[in-house]
């Protein structure tokens, strides 16, 4: 293992020391790239804009920059909605943390330094939703401005938790065998759909990428909450540093748990970046695929799977893990999201197709609620989705019928067709098999009364410290509707 | 028609719960041909590709091209035109092989979004789904077709078209409509879903929607290829070239290597 880097959990670094080393260093070193033109492939804003790039939404822009003219070929080009997701991130992550090592060494630093991660799923540790302290700390300790402190974050300066258990919950991503999705209508696979090059184009949102990840971005806030200015904030490359952690863990805790084996994902696409020499490299995510080999050579502390091998949710499968989704009931007309928690109801018919074939044959068929072009303008807030939460019910009290949450990460940029967006929105799938055989058991599940509630994240957390809305325009959900597969 | 008939009458054959997937059943009632292990992997192809009968269209759309192509090199539409045409009847046969190319080339194109139509339907309607769907695509298509074809058959009827100029024009007007960022966008766009309603006229009419909604884009995005089909004299070849093209950039995923994007 001689060479191996390893990235440490960020709060057991900044449990005995705030300003232990690896932050401090991190913290001088982004500093260095802040004095870097952005037409500069080693400084912080080309960092960022390699993720994305709106000139009129810059806002850091100034009227002395100068553009880079391969722009359109480096910037804007973080892969979103798409089995790239992973592979992508892992790259784009690598080939910063070499940047930012260059710069400690520059500096007058050890070489060697790595990237931290920011496990907020750490149970043990109850801090684990908060921002650690370095991110939000004024001044550095020889009292110099704080580079890792964003001002306009809308939650965590403050210290306090950023987000709810729900939002950073990983138990229902690592339980997940599939890596890929299913085809429309059913599981959203751990690591997304098979696409081409995808720059957030509407598909639906792979479980990795939806929780945590997505509801991470918007626990945060603000730059945090937008594809574009995202990479501005210090706390963004830690966040993907564990979300890159959880795939590690994801393909250890089972056999099965493997990556797509296609050619189209292992070397169909080919992404190019600037290494810490500012060189144009290119790679592949078969390149990428084992973090401890080469070129990226790098482990973390913890990779132990926080399940202990258990599902959280124990998964029901199907005869056929490959049988198609087929549809059994939607809404017929669009639902609007203004900030407040909303419901609507719809019908599900017995299904007669191979769901019904597969009933027949004796399997259990998976059930899956999908949320369809979902559209709207920039969003900071989480919606938890409930099934069959009683009208007056209250939504903490009925934890049992939450069938998952919905990040409005990249909902602008998915809304809008452009020459990277198809505008079709987003789409979230949750499987909520357990929770309609519980409510079959119960004899609560009424066919012709399903009913679906969204309710923002700030009005699940009102009694606690996290959270406060960010109204910014109605969001609309284009269909609701019920899969069986 | 017939054949999506054949489909319908298949289906309800072999989606019957009793017997379906067990072998067991099937041989303990007799049923052979249901049995089948050809029929079975038919059933499946056609669970999870309901889209299968558009290829059926544009085969048909294809072989009719095929049949009724001038091997002189005129073309499908110039075949009729000058020894006894009307302006009409010129118009009429311009718009028939224009619908004929778009049937041909355009709907394979579009196979995914039939399948999504019928993905986002209920199992039973998902046939009538992919029909809206083709409606509506087609219907987009069909208008632009009338006025382009009523431009094309008039020049032609006025002897002002000279076809190695107007194909080496609209060549050019090819690659430089591929460059631009509208063509980028309508092609992404041509991937993009809407919702459907799952019962009653609404479900037919947003599918007929949808159909209007990926014609459009597809419009949009390939209008320069069809035209230079057209003033070809849908000449087999450069539709043959046109399709190709046309498969490459919608899908991308097909591609064994891509750098990047744009």
């Amino acid at each position: 293992m001689a060479g191996i880097r390893v990235r440490h959990d960020v709060w057991k670094l900044s449990k005995t020391n705030k300003w232990e080393p690896t932050l401090l260093w991190y913290a001088k070193a982004i500093a260095k790239m802040q004095t870097r033109p952005i037409n500069d492939p080693t400084s912080w804003r080309y960092q960022a804009a390699i993720h994305d790039y709106i000139p009129g939404s810059d806002p850091l822009a100034n009227p002395a920059d100068v553009l880079p003219d391969d722009s359109d070929r480096f910037w804007g080009q973080c892969q979103h909605l798409s089995w790239f997701f992973l592979p992508w991130h892992r790259m784009f992550l690598f080939h910063f943390e070499q940047i930012v090592a260059d710069a400690v060494v520059k500096l007058g630093g050890d070489p060697g330094w790595s990237l931290p991660y920011w496990n907020y799923s750490d149970t043990s540790n109850p801090d684990a939703r908060k921002l650690p302290p370095a991110f939000y700390e004024r001044t550095l300790p020889d009292g110099t401005p704080n580079p890792l402190r964003v001002e306009n974050r809308q939650r965590g300066n403050d210290g306090r938790i950023v987000a709810n258990p729900v939002n950073a919950d990983i138990g229902q991503c690592l339980g997940e065998p599939s890596f890929t999705a299913d085809s429309l209508g059913g599981s959203p696979g751990f690591g997304g759909p098979e696409t081409a090059f995808n720059h957030g184009q509407g598909n639906v949102v792979g479980m990795l990428e939806a929780t945590p990840h997505g509801n991470m971005h918007m626990a945060v806030g603000d730059w945090m909450g937008s594809f574009e200015t995202a990479g501005l904030d210090p706390i963004f490359w830690l966040h993907h540093s564990n979300i890159d952690r959880l795939w590690n863990v994801w393909r250890a805790r089972s056999a099965g748990h493997q990556n797509p084996n296609d050619r189209q994902w292992l070397t169909g696409v080919t992404f190019e970046f600037h290494d810490a020499g500012g060189n144009i490299v290119s790679h592949t995510a078969n390149q990428v695929v084992d973090s401890t080999a080469n070129p990226l050579s790098y482990k973390y502390e913890d990779e132990v799977d926080p399940l202990r091998g258990i599902d959280f949710a124990p998964r029901i499968l199907s005869v056929g893990e490959r049988s198609i989704p087929e549809m059994v009931g939607a809404t017929d007309k669009p639902v609007t999201l203004t900030g407040r928690p909303a419901s609507a109801s719809f019908t599900v018919n017995p299904p007669t197709g191979p769901a019904r074939t597969l009933a027949a044959g004796g399997g259990t068929p998976r059930i899956y609620l999908n949320v369809e072009n979902i559209t709207g303008p920039r969003h900071h807030t989480s919606y938890s989705v409930y099934l069959n939460l009683p009208p007056a019910g209250e939504p903490n009290n009925h934890p049992e019928l939450l069938a998952g949450s919905m990040p409005l990460f990249g909902v602008a940029q998915a809304s809008q067709a452009s020459d990277k967006h198809a505008g079709s929105g987003l789409h979230y799938a949750f499987e909520v098999s357990n929770i309609v055989r519980k409510l079959e058991a119960k004899g609560d599940w009424d066919p012709k009364n399903v009913r679906v509630t969204f309710v923002p994240d700030y009005e699940l957390a009102r009694t606690e410290s996290v959270g406060r809305p960010q109204a910014t325009g109605a969001i609309q959900v284009g269909r609701i509707s019920l899969y069986h597969k | 028609m017939v054949m999506v008939m054949v489909q319908f009458e298949l289906s309800k054959k072999l989606v019957i719960p009793k017997p379906a997937l067990s072998a067991r059943n099937l041989l303990s009632a007799g049923s052979e041909i249901a049995d089948s292990p050809r029929l079975r992997w038919w059933k499946h192809f056609t669970w999870r590709h309901p889209e299968w009968w558009i290829f059926g269209l544009s085969l048909l759309a294809w072989l009719t091209i095929v049949v009724r192509f001038d091997a002189t090199g005129v073309g499908l539409s110039l075949a009729h035109q000058h020894h006894h045409g009307s302006a009409s009847l010129l118009w009429l046969t311009e718009t028939r092989g224009w619908m004929l190319m778009i049937v041909a080339m355009m709907l394979p194109l579009v196979a995914t979004s039939a399948r999504n139509a019928a993905a986002m339907s209920l199992w039973s309607r998902r046939h009538r789904a992919i029909a809206g769907f083709v409606l509506g695509y087609l219907s987009i298509w069909l208008i632009i077709g009338v006025i382009i074809s009523l431009l094309i058959s008039s020049l032609r009827l006025h002897g002002w078209l000279d076809p190695r100029i107007a194909i080496t024009a609209s060549l050019c007007l090819v690659v430089l409509w591929e460059f631009t960022s509208i063509k980028k966008r309508a092609l992404l766009a041509c991937h993009g879903t809407m919702p459907i309603a799952p019962t009653g006229w609404r479900a037919n009419l947003d599918c007929v929607r949808y159909g209007w909604m990926i014609g459009g884009s597809c419009l949009i995005s390939c209008w320069a290829l069809m035209v230079m089909c057209s003033l070809s004299g849908h000449n087999l070849a450069i539709m043959l070239l046109a399709t190709i093209v046309g498969i490459t950039e919608r899908y991308p995923i097909l591609r064994i290597k891509r750098i990047a994007f744009g």
